[in-house]
């Protein structure tokens, strides 16, 4: 039987490599998206973006999965899921925030699904808290080899089919206060108005991370913000003070509603740290 | 013994365990043993069908070629207009609406063909084949387009589909005597039903020409006419069986996917499943109409209502379906029915658009007038210096007024109860906070009244059937479908009133159109039929059994078990009657919805009230809404089934809530911006509040309607007492629903740079 172009899950071949270099050489060589949880791909393919032709299934890679703490940083496996996360006590601990923002995204039956290298792949919510925290991914794209880069340049041009092996996240230092806030509509099952995160060091000088994501908002790292506050811990913020440098780092809302709320929320993250 | 005196015991304290109890399908629900119509998949022979829809909200069909479609493999018909045996159309009010598009295409959802196949993949692959050309034609997108000079006609009697007019006084000239006057834009947004199961069900054929339905609707006789209509069908051919449905709410009144399983079924001989998606729901099903109001409302210096204006324009979509009705009783609740005001004038406009077609929903148009009436109250009570409460008291009608239309109504009570009940509640208590906090806390009011039935002189009538079966069961039968509402329970409960029997002596026969007409399920009519059923069957229940047992029966009355002594002795068993009877029991009763005396009927006699008081949190940082606490006080009669009763006030509230602060599907141009519940949001039971119903059960002018359905007086104030408790928290009073948070913000921001 002859089937039409792409109406459905039917015309997707599913690839199942056996490593993480066949993965990543497969998904170069046929421009084929990676299916971790499938959350996240089977409502997007399942819309007018339409179903791919090939897709490369992470199952069997026992190489992306666990969640170790090492010195000086947790490394977690992309193909972790987000409720293995949400019930390892150790990270929950030392990194709480994350904890709850993990707790934010969707609800248990996805966060069962889903992975944390999906969420990345995705720029879920955790993308802010993962910024502020300055994480680092392990990939590799085609053949190449293994590399390492920041979240936040990930994030700006993620390479091409590039693989994400394992997601690095370096534990804040004494003194570091994290905040993260989801803005929706509703009290739980939510897709995010906005995601603010931000993680504030005081001593021995000042140093502010700050990041935001949302509906519509490609998530990334609030630059001009956080130059207001590095390195001046006196600079007392207001809303008309930070919102020409949120119009700078969000340019797309300049001019739009949800800039006054990231605003506030950012001062209030920026008070809470103070106390 | 008169048979008023069989009226439902009242609820107290003493009773309440008793009356507290499960819903006869409670277990089967909750144990995921229940059977809805989309379960209806072991039928022999089955296929599966797929509805074949326009994928542009306003073109000419030039040609369509379904033959491709009927070569693919596994594909057992494919239909078309050119198929149908009888009227192409259907519509509850008016038949507007073609099964199959021949011509033209009005919304995306129209239907074009569909296939019946033997799996739903090869049915999809199908309806992919189906070739149609189209040209485009100029998008209406909203009811201003459409009614603007020049604007194609989407109808033969152009796009107004409907106008109404309510005066008295003469409200130009009142104005102008006020010493206040307020006024205000309202708009409301267009809400879906999302019941948990989507349109579905299946067509079987009998192999002698007729057809049964075992579908999710609301009303298997009227579905069954329309059916033989369409099919070109003698009536007694269609059967519609109406089994226990995944949710209605108003949006399965009108015919959905049983035009096109019937035609299928009919062509193949076979049983034909369909069972819309969400996304296909989302699109071709009904929704609440969204309604543009404009309001001016007046009062001397002393607070005396004199006059209201209210002009509502309402997008009822591409076809007509209930929109009329729903256009008059939005009139009606437009004219502020709670107030004595001496010039009124109400007109509004129903409009055919290119955009998804409004329907029956929960509250039908009431809801909407209710918040812009409300609303105006606030506001005027602002503007005269008054308490919001003070100006509605100084204003109420009394339970002897007629209705806004002068006509006769029989109200639960006087609304002054509920009005101090609200005044009463605790939630007023520490209404707001400290303005240092990041959560603002507010508590806001309103009033809503309602009415069951039809209404407005409509046909409406009802009846049931009460039968001994050979086995001495008692079979109690109504065309009502349970939907989720709990009637199942409302019927249990008031047959073990009436007839003194024991719920495990009771077979209860529900929505089946072979069965007795109950009129459709919906105007929170059931309660009242039933009601009404059984107390006309009472003493003909009892006099066919004592007849049965003959000599020495008279003493005896139909009890728990069989007929039993005063005491409540069992004498003779319900089994051993059935085998002493020389013949069973039928008794059938059929009569007209209580229209009250009026010569015409206007609006609906029997009334029912609510006041509910909100309690809401508002972020001062986001603008986020959270509602803390609902209570609400109801005048609707007796409490039947006490859970059930619960459920339909609270679940009705959060509904509103929903229509309030999240929901929406938004258009443009005739296209969705939203297909599906990734974002269409309702709330969860997160978001659900603590909420307290407290009962009025007392009904004025006797016993006569004991009891009113209660299945939409939930929702009626919720808007506006949410929307007047975020004014209290904030000082920013909103018109546009739902409210988000970005707006809120703003709003809140402008007020207080
Ligand atoms: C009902 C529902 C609710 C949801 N709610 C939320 C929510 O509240 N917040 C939220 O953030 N998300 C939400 N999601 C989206 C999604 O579930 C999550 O973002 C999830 O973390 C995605 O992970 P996944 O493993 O399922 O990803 P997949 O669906 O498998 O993949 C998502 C994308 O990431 C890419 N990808 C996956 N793994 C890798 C990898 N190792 N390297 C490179 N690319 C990769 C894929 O190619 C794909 O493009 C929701 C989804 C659903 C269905």
């Amino acid at each position: 039987m002859t089937l039409p172009p792409c109406p459905d899950r039917r015309h997707t071949q599913v690839l199942f490599p056996s490593s993480a270099e066949e993965a990543a050489i497969l998904a170069s060589r046929h421009q084929a998206p990676y299916l971790a949880g499938a959350s996240a791909a089977q409502l997007g393919w399942s819309k007018s973006t339409g179903w791919p032709a090939k897709a490369i299934s992470l199952h069997a890679l026992d190489d992306l999965q666990g969640c170790r703490r090492a010195v000086d940083h947790w490394s977690i496996g992309a193909l972790a899921r987000l409720s293995e996360l949400t019930s390892n006590r150790a990270l929950c601990r030392e990194l709480p925030t994350l904890h709850g923002a993990l707790l934010g995204v969707g609800a248990p039956g996805v966060r069962h699904l889903a992975t944390l290298g999906g969420n990345i792949g995705f720029a879920g919510d955790l993308m802010p808290i993962l910024l502020v925290l300055d994480t680092q991914v392990d990939w590799m794209q085609g053949a190449g080899p293994l590399h390492q880069s920041a979240l936040s340049d990930w994030l700006s041009q993620a390479p091409e089919h590039a693989l994400i092996t394992r997601i690095r996240i370096p534990l804040p230092g004494p003194g570091r206060q994290l905040r993260m806030e989801k803005l929706a509509s509703r009290e739980a099952f939510n897709p995010p108005l906005l995601n603010i995160a931000s993680s504030w060091q005081w001593q021995p000088f000042a140093q502010a991370h700050l990041a935001a994501g949302g509906a519509g908002l490609a998530p990334r790292r609030l630059r001009s913000c956080e130059q207001a506050f590095n390195g001046d811990a006196t600079l007392i913020p207001t809303a008309a003070t930070l919102l020409p440098l949120l119009a700078r780092d969000l340019p797309e809302q300049a001019a739009q509603p949800l800039l006054p709320i990231a605003a506030n929320l950012l001062l209030d993250q920026w008070s809470a740290s103070r106390l | 013994m008169s048979t008023n005196d069989f009226t439902p015991r009242q609820l107290n304290a003493d009773n309440f365990a008793d009356r507290w109890q499960q819903r006869p399908d409670a277990r089967s629900k909750a144990r995921g043993e229940q059977r809805y119509p989309t379960d209806e998949l072991a039928w022999p022979g089955l296929l599966h069908g797929r509805i074949l829809r326009s994928p542009f909200p306003h073109a000419q069909i030039t040609g369509i070629n379904v033959d491709a479609a009927r070569e693919l493999p596994g594909v057992r018909a494919v239909v078309t207009a050119a198929d149908i045996p009888g009227d192409n159309h259907y519509g509850i009010v008016f038949r507007d609406q073609p099964v199959f598009c021949t011509d033209r295409v009005r919304y995306l959802g129209d239907a074009l063909a569909a296939v019946a196949a033997d799996t739903p993949e090869i049915a999809a692959h199908a309806l992919s084949l189906i070739e149609v050309q189209y040209t485009e034609l100029p998008v209406l997108g909203d009811p201003a387009a459409a009614l603007a000079d020049g604007a194609p006609p989407l109808h033969p009697g152009g796009n107004l589909l409907d106008s109404s007019l309510l005066e008295h006084g003469d409200v130009e000239a009142a104005f102008k005597a006020c010493a206040f006057v307020v006024e205000g834009r309202y708009s409301t947004p267009r809400q879906m039903h999302v019941f948990m199961e989507t349109e579905g069900g299946v067509a079987v054929p009998d192999n002698q020409g007729g057809l049964t339905f075992r579908v999710g609707c609301q009303s298997g006789h009227r579905d069954r006419e329309q059916l033989a209509s369409i099919l070109d069908l003698p009536l007694d051919k269609v059967r519609v069986i109406g089994l226990a449905t995944g949710g209605g709410f108003g949006g399965k009144d009108e015919l959905t996917m049983q035009p096109a399983a019937g035609l299928l079924a009919l062509r193949t001989g076979r049983p034909v499943r369909i069972h819309f998606d969400r996304r296909e729901s989302t699109i071709a099903g009904i929704k609440r109409h969204p309604v543009e109001l404009v309001a001016r409302t007046g009062c001397d210096a002393q607070g005396n209502i004199l006059a209201h204006q209210l002009h509502a324009v309402l997008d009822t979509g591409a076809y007509a379906t209930l929109g009329p009705a729903v256009l008059t009783n939005l009139t009606d609740h437009a004219a502020a029915p709670l107030y004595r005001i001496p010039n009124v004038k109400v007109t509004g406009q129903l409009v055919y658009t290119n955009n998804s077609v409004a329907g029956a929903f929960r509250g039908f148009g009431g809801n909407q007038a209710t918040f812009a009436v409300e609303s105006q109250l606030d506001k005027l009570a602002a503007a005269a210096g008054l308490h919001p409460a003070e100006l509605r008291k100084r204003n109420l009608r009394t339970p002897d007024d007629p209705g806004v239309e002068g006509q006769t109504q029989q109200q639960p009570c006087d609304p002054r109860l509920l009005l101090d009940a609200a005044l009463a509640s605790p939630l007023w208590e520490n209404a707001t906070e400290s303005d240092h906090r990041r959560w603002l806390t507010g508590v806001g009011m309103a009033l809503g009244a309602q009415g069951n039935g039809l209404g407005n002189g409509l046909p409406d009538s009802g009846g049931a059937r009460l039968h001994l079966s050979a086995a001495g069961r008692i079979e109690l039968a109504f065309g009502f479908i349970e939907y989720g509402q709990g009637v199942i329970a409302a019927v249990e409960h008031l047959a073990c009133e009436y007839l003194g029997c024991a719920p495990d002596d009771l077979d209860i026969r529900l929505g089946d159109s072979s069965g007795p007409d109950s009129g459709p399920t919906s105007a929170s009519r059931s309660s009242v039929i039933a009601v009404e059923a059984l107390r006309r069957l009472q003493p003909q229940w009892r006099a066919a059994l004592q007849d049965i047992a003959g000599r020495h029966a008279d003493d005896l009355a139909p009890g728990r078990g069989g007929l039993c002594t005063p005491s409540g002795d069992l004498r003779i068993s319900y089994a051993k009657l059935a085998k002493m009877a020389a013949q069973r029991p039928v008794l059938k009763v059929h009569f007209d919805f209580p229209t009250g005396p009026d010569a015409t009927p206007r609006g609906r006699y029997l009334q029912l009230l609510i006041a509910s008081v909100a309690r809401v949190a508002v972020d001062r940082l986001t603008g986020r809404v959270r509602v803390l606490q609902l209570h609400h006080i109801t005048a609707g009669g007796k409490v039947i089934h006490p859970p059930s009763y619960l459920g339909q006030i609270e679940g009705a509230a959060v509904m509103g809530m929903g229509m309030a602060l999240l929901e929406d599907v938004p258009m443009q141009d005739g296209q969705f911006l939203l297909d599906n519940l990734d974002a269409y949001l309702i709330p969860t039971l997160a978001d659900a509040p603590e909420q307290r119903v407290d009962v009025i059960e007392a009904i004025l002018g006797g016993e006569s309607y004991p009891v009113r359905g209660i299945g939409e007086l939930g929702i009626e104030a919720i808007s506006p007492a949410l929307i007047a408790a975020i004014e209290n928290a904030t000082g920013v009073r909103m018109h546009s629903l739902p409210v988000r948070p970005t707006t809120l913000l703003t709003a809140m921001q402008e007020q207080h740079p």
